[in-house]
């Protein structure tokens, strides 16, 4: 061969490496790239909305009167959810985990253009009340409202009909999970507590009665808080909070026509952050 | 003869398949990259830097890039552009950058896209964040991105 031929080779062999060199540091894996957050996210929304009163006994534990199905009831008797709890069926195994229902918090956030902003917040304060939910907070041109959760479906078509939907971001939160770990919290602080409070009796000493009174206020206040969290999630759990920030009509964006390069259309937040609301 | 031109043709053929240099801006961390991306980074607060390229028709300027995207960003997204500027890239050719701000539901965000055209292609880099996490790195994503 050639000293030419040779030399060619070589640069060859070099800017091949080099590329597949490139390539290679390109591709290397980080495990993170598409982590999801930690909150875990319900892949479907179908199974709280509209759950008819036979799907709501099918739950792993009963909600008592306050529960799924008045959902009005439940911020009035936030005990109910705390201690209708079956904790044994709880700690029971179940036979088949894809039948078990799950407990999610849905939310949503819509961005809505509106010829009459002031005319739209009515709107949508009366979509509240008429969905058997309420009006939460208003912020400039941004209403909170929060619907009952098995109206989330209605409440999501009736939003259309309020405004051009610009952008939208449904979320449903798994809390099944915590809602237990909370339950069995609670079952074993109020056993503490009661062991406690048979102990007190017995203290003769002064010693002996702050001692046990200093750790019965420690375990009274942790039952405090996790009754305050599951009646928290109660809360959440049946009604859905929905967040409408609506824009001038005027000012709406009007699409043109679509140029044909589609890589175009991937540009822009939602892609570049992973953020949900198609294309924006 | 024959074996020196073809060392021009490899070398000719290595320089336009090379990858355009850009650099990972301060405190980033390079990702995977995907597709047609040629770098994608990722800061501690969530901002993201993505550049990519695409294939440039002949006639594809750097006007046409610039008012195809604007078009696509402020009147089909509803971007509003609070800067657009031309620049020089990094190679000394003529870039264009647009700053655009979004409001959506959960917060302000700024979107930062670079544009420039290299060797028959348009390299395009886009950078993103919530606004307050953002714009403290907008000089570095700036110097990065040309």
């Amino acid at each position: 061969m050639s000293p030419i031929a040779r030399l060619t080779l070589l640069f060859l062999a070099l800017a091949v490496g080099a590329c597949s060199s490139s390539a290679n540091s390109m591709d290397s894996g980080l495990a993170y790239y598409d982590t999801e957050p930690s909150m875990e996210k319900a892949t479907t929304h179908l199974s709280m909305p509209g759950m008819t009163v036979s799907e709501a006994n099918r739950l792993p534990f009963n909600l008592g009167d306050g529960g799924w199905e008045d959902s009005v009831s439940v911020t009035a008797e936030p005990t109910a959810f705390i201690n209708d709890f079956d904790v044994e069926a709880a700690e029971t195994p179940p036979a088949a985990p894809a039948t078990v229902e799950r407990l999610l918090v849905y939310s949503g956030r819509f961005q809505v253009a509106a010829g009459d902003i002031d005319q739209a917040l009515d709107d949508t304060k009366a979509m509240a009340k008429d969905l058997g939910g309420y009006f939460q907070s208003l912020s400039d041109h941004t209403i909170t409202i929060r619907v009952p959760a098995r109206r989330w479906d209605e409440a999501l078509a009736r939003v259309a009909g309020i405004g051009r939907i610009l952008n939208r971001q449904i979320d449903a939160a798994d809390v099944t999970e915590e809602v237990v770990d909370l339950k069995l919290r609670l079952r074993n602080a109020r056993a503490l507590g009661k062991r406690l409070e048979e102990l007190l009796d017995l203290a003769k000493t002064v010693e002996e009665t702050l001692k046990v009174e200093t750790e019965l206020n420690r375990i009274r206040t942790e039952i405090e808080r996790i009754e305050g969290r599951l009646q928290f999630l109660s809360d959440r759990v049946a009604f859905s909070t929905l967040v409408i920030m609506f824009t001038e009509a005027a000012t709406a964006p009007t699409r043109l026509q679509a140029l044909p390069f589609p890589w175009l259309r991937d540009l822009g937040l939602n892609n570049l952050l992973g953020l949900p609301g198609g294309v924006r | 003869m024959k074996a020196l031109a073809l060392l021009l043709a490899v070398l000719a053929l290595a320089a336009c398949t090379a990858t355009p240099k850009t650099d990972v801006p301060e405190g980033y961390v390079t990702l995977p990259t995907r597709g047609n991306e040629v770098l994608a980074v990722v800061a501690p607060t969530g901002n993201r830097m993505v550049v990519k390229r695409h294939t440039n028709p002949p006639e594809g300027t750097l006007e046409f890039w610039r008012d195809a995207i604007r078009n696509e960003l402020v009147d089909g997204r509803g971007y509003e552009l609070t800067e657009s500027q031309g620049v020089a890239g990094s190679s000394g050719a003529p870039a264009w950058e647009m700053l655009c701000s979004v409001t959506r539901p959960e917060g302000a965000y700024l979107y930062l896209v670079t544009i420039r055209i290299d060797r028959g292609e348009v390299i395009v880099a886009e950078a993103g964040g919530q606004e307050t996490a953002i714009r403290p790195d907008l000089p570095g994503l700036r110097k990065a991105m040309r």
